[in-house]
């Protein structure tokens, strides 16, 4: 008896002892291009061409940063993120909020036919040609509202939100209809504060997608520097990068001063420290990312 | 609920029609409605309309209306191109690859977090694996770089160390159909790990303890309890992602390989050769033809995907 149980302990002490090896392993090999990178931003441009930099700076320096951000260009463009970023969270919230308290009313017969509307362009879309030109005749091109606007009501955030606000009790808006509330005013001043819980799930995912977007800049806001966002800006950085290695002019893509360049700073230095920049937001808010992630996704799986 | 009915049919309504009888009692409701609804009609739907340009020789001036309608023309040059066959190859052939790689890998990663005695460290490993998940496509771009290139990890230092030939990896096509699957396994596979652990904490864990009353050892138990109970939600996962097969990810196959014309053949996909047509060649003929395919095989497969859903489970199913 006693031997049969130590027996037991023993495999699954090997068991377990594999299983955190395992992962180690795993976390290592997730971790490892990031953490270089960091290192990589913070060390002196000419050191890094010498190679050897893994997990922490050799000769620290926070040149490369200060080149990134003494330009114009980077700073216009991390402006034009975090504008884009917080406007498009902000409205986002409101009409997916709105549009999902009408779906949640029982009595409003054409729900069911409306959610469909929306979900269905979940999976359908027309392709990429007939958006752009749809956006060229919009005249939306170059244009600051193309970041916001196309984007504003979200089938996937309007579901979740839809299956919250169907958990609260019927007899908040029914009480406050009999107090002669408008539906309008039923959602701003009752039904929208009691979502504040979802809506900072929602929230999180609309401004990491709005932050993390690239395509839109690409397509329609290519002509219009001062519109250029920071994944857009490091996307031309590392176009640049396959066709010249290792040229330390090429710095000049961000507008980093020539003299400033060849002395201290380098292109990888640059692309290191533009992409530090252009994920650090993402890192402040993963901690609430992740918990409010798993909420959403089991929210969300429900469709009708 | 009922009190509210009651309130509702009060009211005195004059309307004979059933939908302006309902829009008179839920004016409101309707004033809400339409911005977001007008929007999506216009972003989502009327484009579809726009599809029809796959037909015509289509021309700015004329738009969409008056340019002059060509037949079948434009899908007898994209078929009469080695581009189509490549191109539908290799986005049927990632798919499946991801779908099969994701699955197993989610699975056996879920299963391996669960079973880990600290729940401390099976938490740290959970947010590390899924942090490429919210990291943009572009960002991802520059860490494969930063291993793959000329002077990069694997051609400064582990090549050397192990005495292997260094690669020049953005020209040389072979390496892709390995290269991309890994990079979406590390940035993707956090998702379906979380996915496949919220399933694995829905099961009542009584049968657990039955079953070690019963003598099963941890082994046992995965394979009699735990993989069964999640075989509805893998077969889900995976019927939906067939349904997606057309299409794929954009961001992954335009920025990682980096724009490389000569890593084209293995790595160019329906998405990105639509997008290469409507930018370098202007060539809108050939390219609508190629997002029309795609656009209507698309469809064809949710629909079917959706069929398997319901077959599987009611509530899964998307419309």
């Amino acid at each position: 008896m006693i031997k049969s149980i130590k027996r037991i302990n023993i495999g699954d002490m090997a068991f377990n002892l594999f299983n955190t090896v395992f992962m180690l392993l795993l976390a290592v090999v997730t971790l490892y291009p990031f953490i270089n990178t960091i290192a990589v931003s913070f060390n002196d441009g000419m050191d890094t061409i010498r190679g050897g930099i893994y997990l922490w700076p050799r000769v620290f320096s926070l040149q490369n940063y200060k080149a990134v951000f003494i330009t114009g260009t980077v700073f216009n463009a991390f402006f034009i993120s975090v504008a884009r970023t917080v406007l498009a969270t902000v409205l986002n919230i409101f009409f997916t909020t709105m549009l999902a308290y009408t779906l949640s009313r029982r009595e409003y017969v054409f729900r069911k036919f409306i959610t469909v509307v929306f979900v269905m362009t979940m999976y359908f879309n027309a392709g990429i040609i007939p958006n752009y030109l749809l956006i060229r005749d919009l005249h939306l091109m170059n244009n600051f509202l193309v970041y916001v606007v196309p984007s504003l009501v979200a089938a996937f955030n309007l579901i979740v939100i839809r299956t919250y606000i169907r958990t609260l009790p019927d007899s908040l808006a029914e009480s406050a209809k009999i107090d002669g509330a408008g539906d309008f005013r039923i959602f701003m001043q009752i039904i929208f504060p009691l979502c504040m819980p979802v809506l900072a799930t929602v929230a999180l995912f609309v401004a990491v997608g709005s932050w993390n977007s690239w395509f839109d800049t690409f397509l329609y806001c290519s002509g219009r520097q001062e519109l250029s966002t920071l994944q857009y800006e490091l996307m031309k950085l590392l176009a640049s990068a396959t066709q010249t290695n290792n040229n330390p002019a090429m710095a000049n893509a961000v507008g980093v001063d020539a003299q400033t360049a060849r002395n201290l700073v380098t292109p990888i230095s640059i692309r290191a420290a533009i992409t530090i920049v252009a994920s650090t937001p993402i890192l402040l808010v993963y901690p609430f990312l992740q918990k409010h992630f798993v909420v959403g996704l089991s929210v969300g799986s429900v469709k009708e | 609920m009922s009190n509210m009915n009651t309130v509702l049919e009060k009211k005195p309504i004059k309307f004979k029609s059933g939908f302006l009888k309902e829009l008179s009692t839920n004016k409101a409701l309707f004033l809400m409605i339409l911005p977001p609804f007008i929007l999506v009609f216009i972003n989502y739907y009327l484009p579809m309309f726009g599809a029809i340009i796959a037909f015509k020789n289509f021309n700015y001036e004329d738009g969409f209306l008056k340019s002059p309608w060509s037949g079948l023309q434009n899908f007898e040059f994209l078929f009469k191109t080695k581009d189509a066959w490549e191109i539908t190859r290799n986005t049927i052939g990632y798919n499946l690859a991801f779908i099969v790689l994701n699955l197993v890998i989610a699975v056996t990663v879920a299963l391996i977090l669960n079973e880990l005695r600290s729940k401390f460290l099976a938490k740290f490993f959970q947010s590390v694996i899924f942090l490429p998940y919210f990291l943009s496509w572009v960002v991802v771009a520059y860490l494969v770089y930063s291993v793959l290139s000329p002077n990069g990890l694997y051609n400064m230092s582990i090549a050397p160390m192990l005495n292997l030939m260094p690669i020049d990896w953005y020209t040389a096509p072979e390496y892709w159909p390995f290269i991309l699957p890994v990079v979406n396994i590390w940035k993707n596979i956090g998702y379906g790990i979380v996915l496949y652990l919220a399933g694995i904490t829905g099961i009542d864990p009584e049968y657990y303890e039955a079953a070690v009353l019963d003598g099963a050892n941890k082994i046992q138990q995965i394979k009699a309890i735990t993989i069964p109970f999640l075989v509805p939600l893998m077969i889900v996962t995976t019927l939906m992602a067939l349904g997606n097969i057309f299409r794929s990810d954009f961001g992954l196959f335009y920025q990682v390989p980096m724009q490389q014309g000569l890593l084209q053949p293995t790595t160019g996909v329906l998405d990105t050769y639509i997008y290469n047509a409507l930018i370098s060649s202007g060539d809108l003929g050939m390219s609508s033809a190629a997002g029309f395919y795609q656009s209507v095989v698309g469809f064809i497969l949710v629909l079917l995907a959706n069929w398997g859903v319901g077959k599987i489970s009611e509530e899964h199913k998307i419309f």
